[in-house]
């Protein structure tokens, strides 16, 4: 039977929940004391999230996630043709684009649209629904717009036919739009929409009643800006054109926070540390790499309210993180058990590379880098009793130099202050047991 | 925090990429000589004779880019490469695929593209005329994957086993999971997740992920162990 396969994650946790419950005057103690402050709502899923996914508002010097962000709609496109809607457009149209843009009624891919004689023909670029010959399209106009009119003249008439519907679509698969509602627009635009009618019509002026399915017509997006919720200031501001990627501004946490990567145990004995053969036999040794994100260098506290684990070098500091993303940098960036393939930049890399001298292995740093280090951390298997996952919270007490340069400060250029930020990771190993078996000497 | 020199060390997020444009491209092909100081080169000999043995499964061009010796390029007068674009092995490209009355590329991929194992790159066919295939910039494309797109813009990540149809465009910053069937003629709109069979969204993707992604594919070049991309990671 093979073990069980080795997984981490790291997730961050956004503290704007437990503030929203009790509003501390102000949260400068956090930073100081983990123990005892461990927020209820620490391990709730909702409330952690991937260092990718947060935003970091530097006035507040915090997290901010989708819950404690404000958004604002600044612009409104077809996601399909790309161009972009008016609010007012957009309200009137139900979000939808009303230029050549449809989607296939079963399975939602587009739709083209060809010439044929004094009308359209419409094929799905995925599926071989086509469109009933019943359906005829005026080339002068624009088939978006037409398709909705054809919604809107049957709306009235449509809940007659919702039987007939259920009976003939029940095999269908869902709705394309349900996947996309989620990101409709924000709440306060999308109110002034109304459901948008299913896409079986009767044909207009027919006399027997006879049903179509129409095209569906494709959902606007939305570009939005975020704010933080506290002090109102700008996380980020996109470039309202549909095709630009492009930011005024972004405050991620990804450019503020460090990141966290934990590699399982080598069969090696891993360091040369007094402090860590002593208790070796009670547990496995990881190891914990942190990389900086800031341009500054930064003194870090690791605590942890996980009983089971130990941190041997719980105070480090690390270097100031390069932006530089030439390959060089890169490579420089990582521990060398990062690199999977051998180039000449990173055997260049390797051979430059300053060892980390017997005093830094004393405090416990196992390896270090410009805007790196990686500690061992202790995982104590408890007699033998496993779980296949753990959770390890992990308190990081943060501080840094900033320079400020405000107008004032003109005349003193170089001023700087000392900034402080707590907070906690979570990293969850999984297939733990499957790492302790294999490596019974070890035990 | 941007070094001078950038083609040699492209620095800091997004710096570059308007100048991996067309003519950016068209000036580093894969058999372009760059014009490279004279103590350089002779640097570069000296190594360069017990380095070859240890790298010989990668060809490396001049401008960076990197070719598995086992990759099947064909037509390369008809393809463009921006430089520090690594191509897997068995990664098949038809350039050979032009049309018959141009000289003009018909592939034309920028810098930090990865271009993995098994994956083709077909010029799409319409009325029995081959047109174009242009991929930008931080572009990664999975193993296996098949690609007759009109364009695939920068910083977007396709998976494994994927199917791009004929003249699709994925705008920049998209991420394609792996099995993922873009039907022909399908536009991707950027911050986009797309998943399966055909592709549909599944997710609007954060602010980070262009840099995300610029970040990863500029991390796979250098021989760096990415590990999954976070967008695709499981919660
Ligand atoms: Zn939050
Ligand atoms: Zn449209
Ligand atoms: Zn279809
Ligand atoms: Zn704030």
């Amino acid at each position: 039977m093979s073990p069980p396969e080795w997984r981490s994650k790291v997730r961050i946790f956004c503290a704007c929940q437990v503030l929203q419950e009790n509003p501390a005057p102000n949260n400068t103690d956090e930073s100081d004391a983990p123990y005892g402050h461990i927020p209820s709502t620490l391990m709730k899923p909702w409330a952690l999230h991937k260092l990718e996914y947060l935003y970091f508002c530097d006035h507040c010097k915090s997290t901010k996630c989708k819950q404690c962000v404000t958004q604002e709609v600044i612009s409104r496109f077809c996601p399909s043709c790309l161009y972009e809607v008016t609010e007012s457009s957009a309200r009137a149209s139900s979000n939808k684009c009303l230029r050549n843009c449809l989607q296939c009624p079963e399975c939602g891919s587009s739709v083209v649209a060809s010439s044929e004689g004094d009308t359209y023909k419409l094929n799905c670029n995925y599926c071989s629904w086509k469109n009933d010959p019943k359906l005829k399209l005026n080339k002068k106009v624009a088939i978006g717009l037409q398709v909705f009119n054809l919604y809107k003249e049957n709306e009235g008439s449509y809940s007659r036919f919702e039987q007939i519907r259920g009976s003939v679509n029940s095999s269908l698969p869902k709705p394309v739009t349900s996947s996309l509602t989620t990101f409709r627009m924000n709440t306060n635009t999308k109110q002034h929409f109304e459901p948008f009618p299913e896409p079986i019509i009767r044909v207009i002026g027919s006399t027997d009643a006879h049903e179509i399915v129409l095209p569906k017509l494709v959902e606007l997006r939305g570009k939005t800006s975020k704010r933080c919720k506290v002090c109102r200031r700008s996380l980020t501001k996109p470039d309202p054109r549909p095709s630009s990627i492009k930011f005024r501004n972004k405050s991620l946490a990804f450019n503020f926070l460090p990141s966290l990567f934990i590699e399982k145990p080598k069969n090696v004995p891993s360091i040369q540390n007094p402090l860590v053969t002593s208790s070796i036999t009670s547990g496995q040794t990881f190891m914990l790499t942190i990389t900086n994100s800031l341009p500054s260098k930064i003194q870090l506290n690791i605590s942890t309210s996980q009983s089971l684990v130990t941190l041997i070098a719980p105070q480090v500091e690390i270097g100031p993180n390069s932006d530089s993303w030439d390959e060089e940098s890169l490579i420089q960036a990582v521990p060398f058990s990062h690199i999977s393939r051998q180039t000449n930049v990173t055997r260049r890399v390797f051979m430059e590379k300053e060892r980390p001298n017997p005093s830094s292995t004393m405090s416990g740093i196992h390896d270090k880098g410009p805007n790196w280090v990686t500690v061992p951390i202790e995982i104590s298997t408890l007699n033998g009793n496993i779980d296949t996952s753990l959770d390890i919270p992990l308190f990081l007490s943060i501080s840094y130099e900033e320079s400020v340069d405000e107008v004032e400060h003109v005349t003193k250029p170089s001023s700087s202050k000392l900034v402080r930020i707590g907070v906690w990771y979570v990293l969850t190993i999984h297939g733990l047991d499957g790492i302790i078996a294999n490596n019974p000497e070890d035990l | 925090m941007v070094k001078p020199d950038e083609d040699e060390h492209g620095s800091g997020p997004s710096q570059k990429q308007e100048a991996a444009g067309n003519s950016a491209i068209r000036n580093n092909t894969v058999n372009s000589k760059k014009t490279q100081s004279a103590a350089q080169l002779a640097a570069k000999r000296a190594r360069g004779s017990q380095q070859q043995k240890q790298n010989s499964e990668y060809i490396e061009t001049e401008s960076g880019n990197r070719i598995s010796r086992k990759s099947a390029i064909q037509g390369s007068r008809y393809i463009v490469l921006g430089g520090k674009s690594l191509i897997e092995h068995n990664a098949v490209l038809r350039g050979d695929l032009h049309r018959p009355d141009s000289n003009g590329p018909v592939i034309a991929i920028g810098r930090y593209t990865i271009l993995g194992a098994k994956c083709s790159i077909t010029p799409p066919l319409k009325s029995e005329t081959r047109y174009p295939v242009k991929i930008g910039s931080y572009v990664h494309i999975g193993e296996n994957t098949s690609i007759q797109a009109a364009s695939i813009g920068s910083h977007v990540y396709i998976g494994n086993n994927c199917d791009i149809g004929k003249f699709a465009i994925i705008k920049e910053a998209v991420v394609i999971e792996d099995n993922t069937v873009i039907p022909p003629f399908t536009v991707i709109s950027s911050f986009s997740k797309v998943s399966g069979s055909p592709a549909k969204l599944v997710e609007e993707l954060p602010e980070s992920a262009d840099d995300v992604i610029e970040l990863y594919t500029r991390r796979l070049y250098a021989g760096i162990d990415v590990g999954i991309l976070p967008f695709l990671e499981a919660d």
